[in-house]
C-alpha cells in the first residue's frame, strides 16, 4: 500500500514539475520548489530536496532539459526548461489526469449519495 | 544529462553538478530566511531542514538515474509480451518460420561441414597431403603406393614436409578358440602416432622402438572395434591377441576419430626395407605428408620430383617414362567426389535461410500494418518516435528470440537424430567425421534471422513516427492499411517465396528422378538375395590348381546343400564393382591401342547365379572347371567391340595379365565358346565394358570369392559359411562379407541418396515456409477486405463467387511466383547441368510435377482464408465502420 502511495506521489510530483516549467518558463530547482509551495499554498508541504530526483527522471525521458546559467542575484544556477516531447507528454498526462480525476470524482459523488 | 551508455562514466560529473545545485538551493533558502528576519545561523539551519538531508537527496537522485530507464524498459517488455499474446496465431507462425529456417539450415550445413568439408581431427589436417605419381603421357594417376625404401628416401631427403607417414592394409587372421576371423589391420610406420597427433584414449601409441627387430609384438585398437568386441573394457590393455599366428599385446586404444585406413587395429612396421616380412604383411604403402607451414604445393612437388628422379634408377619399371609427383590435400580426396553435390546443397541451404528470413519478414509486416493505426494514435498522444521504435524493437526481439530458441532446439534435436542415422547407415562419409553442431552456422543463421526480423519489425514504427501521422488518423482501417507498407511489398515477398521454393522443389525433383533412374535401371543381373564373400587362403596352402579346385568345389558343394540356397558360384571380383582389367590379344587381329577387357575367373554356376542370358554358343561347364580347360565365355560388348561382325566362337584370345601369374603358360590361348548378355560390370553409372569369363581353376594362385543366392538372413549365411570353412580347415578364413544389396546401398547409392535426402528436406521445409507465407498474407488481406466482401454479399454476390475472388487473388501471386521460379531455374539450369552428375537436369515431367505440388500448396494456403471470407456476415461486416 505504502509503495502504491509513493508511486502516485512520485508521478504526481513529476507532473507538477512539468506543468510548472510549462507555465513559468525556464527555472532553477529552488524556483520550482518555491513555485510549487506558492501554488499549493498549504496544500502539501514539500521536502524541497525531493524535487531533484523528479527532475532527473524528467530529464531522462527527454521531457525537460537543463542548462547552467546565472540567477537573478548573479549566481551560477542550473536552469530547467520543458522540451517539445515534454509538452506532448504533459498534454497526454493532463488528459489522462482529468479523465481519472473526473471518474474518481463521479465515483465519490455516487458513494456520497447512497 | 540524458541516459546514455556513458552514464556510468559521467556519474562523478553528475554528482559534482548536483552538489553545486544543492549548494545554490541552500544559499537561496538561507537568504530568503534572513530576509524574513532570522539570524544568520538560524536561517542556515532552517534552510537545511527545508531542503532535507543532502546525502539522502544525492542518493535518491543517483537511484533515479538508473531506475527510470529500467522502469521504462520493463514497461516495454511487459507491453511487448501482452501485445504479442493478442495476435498469437500470427506470432506463432513467425516463430515457427524463424525456427524452421534456423534449425534446418544449421543441421544441413553442419552435416556438410563436419562430414565433408572438415571431417578430420588430426593435427593440422589442412596441411596433410596424399602423395602419388602421375603418368604425364596419359595424364592419369599411375601409382599411389610405395615400397619402404622409396618412402624412406622421400622422408629423409625432402625439405618441404614436416614428416611423411606410410600405411598399408594388413588383413590378419585373428584366432580364438574354435574360431578364426579376418580382421582389417593397418600396418603403420612407427611415426604414425606422432604424425597424426592424436593421443590414445587408453594406454600409449607407437614409438620407434616398437618396430625394431626382436621388440615385443604390439597392437593398437580402433575405438569402434574395442567397443564392439571388448565391450569398451579398460582391462583390455596388456591382453594378448593371436594375429596371423603371432601373439601381440594390446598397448592402447585410439580415440573414436582416429581412423587411419578405417582398420580394426594397427600394428607398427619397421622402416627397414630389408627385414624379413611376415606372410600377409603389406610391401606397398600409401604415403601422407604434412607440409611445412607456408610451403607452396609447387615447391613440395618440385622437391619430390628431384628425389624421385634418383629413385627411378633403382626401379626403372615402376615409374612411367614421363612422370610427375602430385600431392592432393587429404580433404580434397573426399570433397572431389562431393564437389558438385556440395555446391547444389549449399545453394539449397542458402535459399532455405533466405526463405525463412523473408517469411518472418512478411509475417511481421502483416502484423505491423494491422497496427498502423495503433501506432499513429500513440504517436499523436505524444509517444516519441524513439519510444515507438523501441517498443516495436522489443516486441520483435521477443518474437525473434522465441524463434531463435525454438530454432536452436530444432537444430540440437534434429542433429542428434541425423548424426545417429548417418553414422549407422551412411558409410560414404569419412570414418573420421563426427557430426556435431557447427556453431558459426547457427550464429550466422540466428543473426540473419534476427536482423531481418528486426528490420521488418521496426519499419512500421519508423514510418508512424514520421510526418504522416495525421494522414494515418484521417483514414479508415482499410485505406490506412492499403497505403502503408504497401500490400505491394507483401505480395512481392510472397512471390519471391514461391519462386524460391519452385527452385528448391525442382532441384529436389530432378535429384529424385536421377536417383530413381540410377536405382531402377536394368543392371543386367539380379542383385537381390545375393550374398558375397571372399575366402582368404594362408600363404603356401592350396596353391596348386588341384588343391584349390578341390577345396573351392567342396565349399561350393557344402554351401549349395544348405537349406534355402538356390545358386552358388566362385568368382574373383565383385559383380558391379568390377575385377582385374587387362589388355587382350585376339588371334588374327592387330591393334595399336590397348584392348581393355575385364577378366573373371569363375565356376560354372556363375551365370545362373547372376542370372545372365546365354546369347550364343555355350556356357562354362563343370567339365571345363574340373579339367581346368583354357576356354572363355565373353560378354556381348566384347563380341561387338573386338570381333565386329565376325563370329567369335572358336577363336583364340590371350589375356596379358595371366602371363604374370605363377604356373600359367606364357601367351596362353583361351578358346571362345559362348557369348552372354551384358551387365553393369564397372559401376552402375558406366556402360558395360568388354569382359571374359574363364574357369577359376586355370590357376591355383590367389583368393577366391563366393556368391550365394539365398533367402537366408545375411548374418545366418555368414555364420553358416564360417562354420563350413572352420570345419574344413581352421587356417582358411572368410573376409569381405556383404550382401550385394547392402554393398550397393552403402557405396553406390549412398552419395546420390545423401543429396536426395538433404535437398528433399530443403524442399519440404521451403514449401512449408512458402505455404505459411502465402497463407498469412491471404488471411490478412481477407481480414482487410471484410467490409468489401460484406458489401458484395449484401448486394447478392454468391458465396462461390467470393471464394473464387479470394482464390483468384492468391493464386495470381502463386502463379507469378511459379513463373519467376521457372525463369530462375532456366538461368540456373545450365549451371546445374554441369554440376549434377549424369542424367537429366531438367525434364518436363519433373517440372510438371513441381508445378502441381506448388499449385496444390498454394490452394491449401488460400483455402482457409477463402473459407473465412465466405463466412463473413454482411450485417456485422457493414457495421465495422
Amino acid at each position: 500500500m505504502s509503495e502504491d502511495k509513493s508511486d502516485v506521489l512520485q508521478g504526481t510530483l513529476d507532473l507538477i514539475a512539468l506543468k510548472t516549467l510549462d507555465s513559468m518558463g525556464p527555472l532553477h530547482g529552488y524556483g520550482i520548489a518555491r513555485r510549487i509551495e506558492q501554488i499549493s499554498a498549504n496544500g502539501f508541504t514539500l521536502n524541497q530536496g525531493t524535487i531533484y530526483p523528479a527532475l532527473v527522471r524528467l530529464q531522462q525521458r527527454g521531457w525537460i532539459k537543463a542548462e547552467w546559467g546565472t540567477s537573478d542575484n548573479n549566481r551560477r544556477a542550473k536552469f530547467y526548461s520543458i522540451t517539445r516531447a515534454g509538452k506532448k507528454q504533459l498534454a497526454a498526462e493532463t488528459q489522462n489526469w482529468e479523465r481519472v480525476s473526473a471518474t474518481i470524482a463521479r465515483l465519490l459523488a455516487t458513494r456520497a449519495e447512497t | 544529462m540524458k541516459y546514455t551508455l556513458f552514464g556510468a562514466l559521467r556519474k562523478s560529473r553528475f554528482n559534482e553538478d548536483l552538489d553545486a545545485e544543492l549548494e545554490f538551493h541552500l544559499n537561496e533558502l538561507a537568504a530568503a530566511n534572513r530576509a524574513a528576519g532570522m539570524s544568520n545561523e538560524e536561517a542556515q539551519h532552517r534552510a537545511r531542514v527545508q531542503l532535507g538531508k543532502a546525502q539522502q537527496v544525492r542518493e535518491t537522485c543517483n537511484e533515479a538515474l538508473w531506475t527510470a530507464p529500467v522502469e521504462d524498459s520493463m514497461r516495454d517488455w511487459f507491453f511487448a509480451v501482452r501485445s504479442l499474446h493478442k495476435g498469437s496465431g500470427l506470432n506463432l507462425m513467425t516463430v515457427l518460420a524463424l525456427a524452421l529456417g534456423i534449425g534446418c539450415s544449421t543441421v544441413i550445413f553442419s552435416v556438410v561441414y563436419n562430414g565433408v568439408l572438415h571431417p578430420f581431427a588430426y593435427r593440422s589436417a589442412d596441411r596433410l597431403v596424399a602423395i602419388r605419381i602421375d603418368d604425364r603421357h596419359t595424364g592419369a594417376g599411375f601409382r599411389y603406393e610405395y615400397q619402404l625404401d622409396e618412402l624412406g628416401a622421400f622422408r629423409k631427403q625432402n625439405r618441404s614436409f614436416e614428416d611423411i607417414v606410410g600405411y598399408g592394409n594388413w588383413y590378419m587372421t585373428y584366432a580364438r578358440e574354435h574360431r578364426a576371423e579376418e580382421l582389417h589391420g593397418g600396418a603403420l610406420t612407427p611415426n604414425a602416432t606422432d604424425f597424426f597427433g592424436m593421443q590414445p584414449l587408453l594406454g600409449r601409441g607407437f614409438s620407434e622402438d616398437d618396430s625394431q627387430t626382436g621388440a615385443p609384438a604390439v597392437v593398437l585398437l580402433n575405438y569402434n572395434y574395442w567397443k564392439k568386441n571388448f565391450g569398451g573394457d579398460r582391462a583390455v590393455l596388456g591382453k594378448q591377441m593371436m594375429l596371423d599366428g603371432r601373439a601381440r599385446t594390446v598397448i592402447g586404444v585410439m580415440p573414436r576419430r582416429y581412423q587411419v585406413l578405417g582398420a580394426d587395429l594397427w600394428v607398427p612396421v619397421s622402416w627397414n626395407p630389408n627385414r624379413a616380412f611376415e606372410a600377409n604383411e603389406p610391401h606397398w604403402f600409401w604415403a601422407t605428408g604434412r607440409l611445412k607451414t607456408g610451403t607452396k604445393p609447387e615447391t613440395a612437388v618440385a622437391d619430390l620430383n628431384v628425389i624421385a628422379k634418383d629413385l627411378v634408377r633403382l626401379r626403372p619399371t615402376e615409374y612411367p617414362k614421363q612422370f610427375t609427383m602430385v600431392i592432393t590435400s587429404l580433404g580434397d580426396a573426399i570433397i572431389a567426389d562431393f564437389r558438385r553435390m556440395l555446391l547444389v546443397l549449399a545453394a539449397g541451404v542458402a535459399i532455405l535461410l533466405l526463405l525463412s528470413c523473408s517469411n518472418a519478414g512478411s509475417l511481421l509486416l502483416v502484423r505491423a500494418s494491422a497496427r498502423v493505426k495503433e501506432m499513429a494514435v500513440r504517436a499523436a498522444l505524444g509517444a516519441s518516435r524513439g519510444r515507438l521504435i523501441r517498443q516495436s524493437f522489443i516486441e520483435t526481439l521477443v518474437l525473434g528470440c522465441a524463434g531463435c530458441a525454438a530454432g536452436c532446439v530444432i537444430a540440437f534435436v534434429a542433429l542428434r537424430i541425423v548424426s545417429g542415422v548417418l553414422t549407422a547407415h551412411f558409410t560414404q562419409l569419412p570414418w573420421e567425421a563426427s557430426i556435431t553442431l557447427n556453431w558459426p552456422t547457427l550464429v550466422f543463421a540466428i543473426v540473419a534471422s534476427l536482423g531481418s526480423a528486426l528490420l521488418a519489425g521496426i519499419a512500421p514504427a519508423m514510418y508512424a513516427g514520421g510526418e504522416r501521422v495525421q494522414a494515418q488518423l484521417g483514414g479508415t482501417g482499410v485505406g490506412v492499411n492499403a497505403s502503408f507498407v504497401g500490400s505491394g511489398f507483401r505480395s512481392a515477398l510472397v512471390v519471391c517465396q514461391v519462386a524460391l521454393s519452385v527452385v528448391l522443389v525442382i532441384s529436389a525433383g530432378v535429384t529424385f528422378r536421377q536417383f530413381a533412374a540410377l536405382t531402377n535401371q536394368n543392371l543386367g543381373l539380379r542383385v537381390n538375395n545375393l550374398f558375397e564373400g571372399v575366402i582368404r587362403f594362408p600363404r603356401g596352402k592350396y596353391e596348386t590348381i588341384q588343391d584349390k579346385r578341390k577345396y573351392v568345389n567342396e565349399v561350393l558343394d557344402r554351401l549349395s546343400a544348405l537349406p534355402g540356397v538356390t545358386n552358388v558360384a566362385a568368382a574373383i571380383g565383385r559383380p558391379i564393382d568390377g575385377g582385374p582389367v587387362t589388355d587382350v590379344t585376339i588371334e588374327g587381329k592387330t591393334h595399336t591401342s590397348r584392348w581393355d577387357t575385364m577378366v573373371e575367373a569363375c565356376s560354372d554356376g556363375y551365370f545362373s547365379t547372376l542370372g545372365l542370358q546365354l546369347l550364343h554358343g555355350r556356357l562354362l561347364s563343370t567339365d571345363d572347371v574340373a579339367g581346368s580347360r583354357f576356354v572363355a565365355v565373353i560378354n556381348d560388348t566384347l563380341a561387338r567391340q573386338y570381333f565386329g561382325h565376325e563370329d567369335p566362337l572358336g577363336r583364340q584370345i590371350q589375356f596379358k595379365i595371366f602371363d604374370e601369374l605363377p604356373g600359367v603358360p606364357k601367351h596362353a590361348n583361351f578358346e571362345v565358346v559362348g557369348i552372354v548378355s551384358d551387365f553393369k560390370n564397372r559401376g552402375v553409372t558406366e556402360t558395360p565394358m568388354p569382359e571374359a569369363f574363364v574357369p577359376f581353376s586355370f590357376t591355383g594362385f590367389g583368393d577366391r570369392g563366393i556368391l550365394v543366392r539365398t533367402g537366408m538372413k545375411p548374418r545366418a549365411i555368414q555364420d553358416a559359411t564360417e562354420r563350413i570353412l572352420w570345419d574344413m580347415d581352421p587356417s582358411v578364413v572368410l573376409g569381405r562379407v556383404a550382401t550385394l544389396e547392402n554393398f550397393m546401398n552403402e557405396n553406390v547409392y549412398a552419395k546420390p541418396r545423401f543429396a536426395l535426402i538433404t535437398l528433399g528436406i530443403c524442399a519440404v521445409i521451403g514449401l512449408l515456409l512458402s505455404v505459411i507465407g502465402t497463407f498469412s498474407v491471404m488471411a490478412y488481406s481477407v481480414s482487410l477486405r471484410t467490409h468489401e466482401i460484406g458489401v458484395r454479399l449484401a448486394l447478392g454476390a454468391r458465396r462461390s463467387a467470393v471464394l473464387a475472388f479470394v482464390f483468384k487473388r492468391g493464386m495470381k501471386l502463386v502463379g507469378i511466383g511459379i513463373l519467376l521460379g521457372f525463369v530462375a531455374e532456366v538461368f540456373f539450369a545450365p549451371a546445374a547441368r554441369s554440376l549434377s552428375e549424369k542424367g537429366p537436369s531438367f525434364d518436363p515431367l519433373t517440372a510438371g510435377a513441381s508445378v502441381a505440388v506448388l499449385i496444390a500448396a498454394g490452394l491449401l494456403a488460400c483455402y482457409l482464408p477463402a473459407l473465412r471470407a465466405t463466412r463473413v456476415d454482411p450485417n456485422i461486416a457493414l457495421r465495422v465502420e
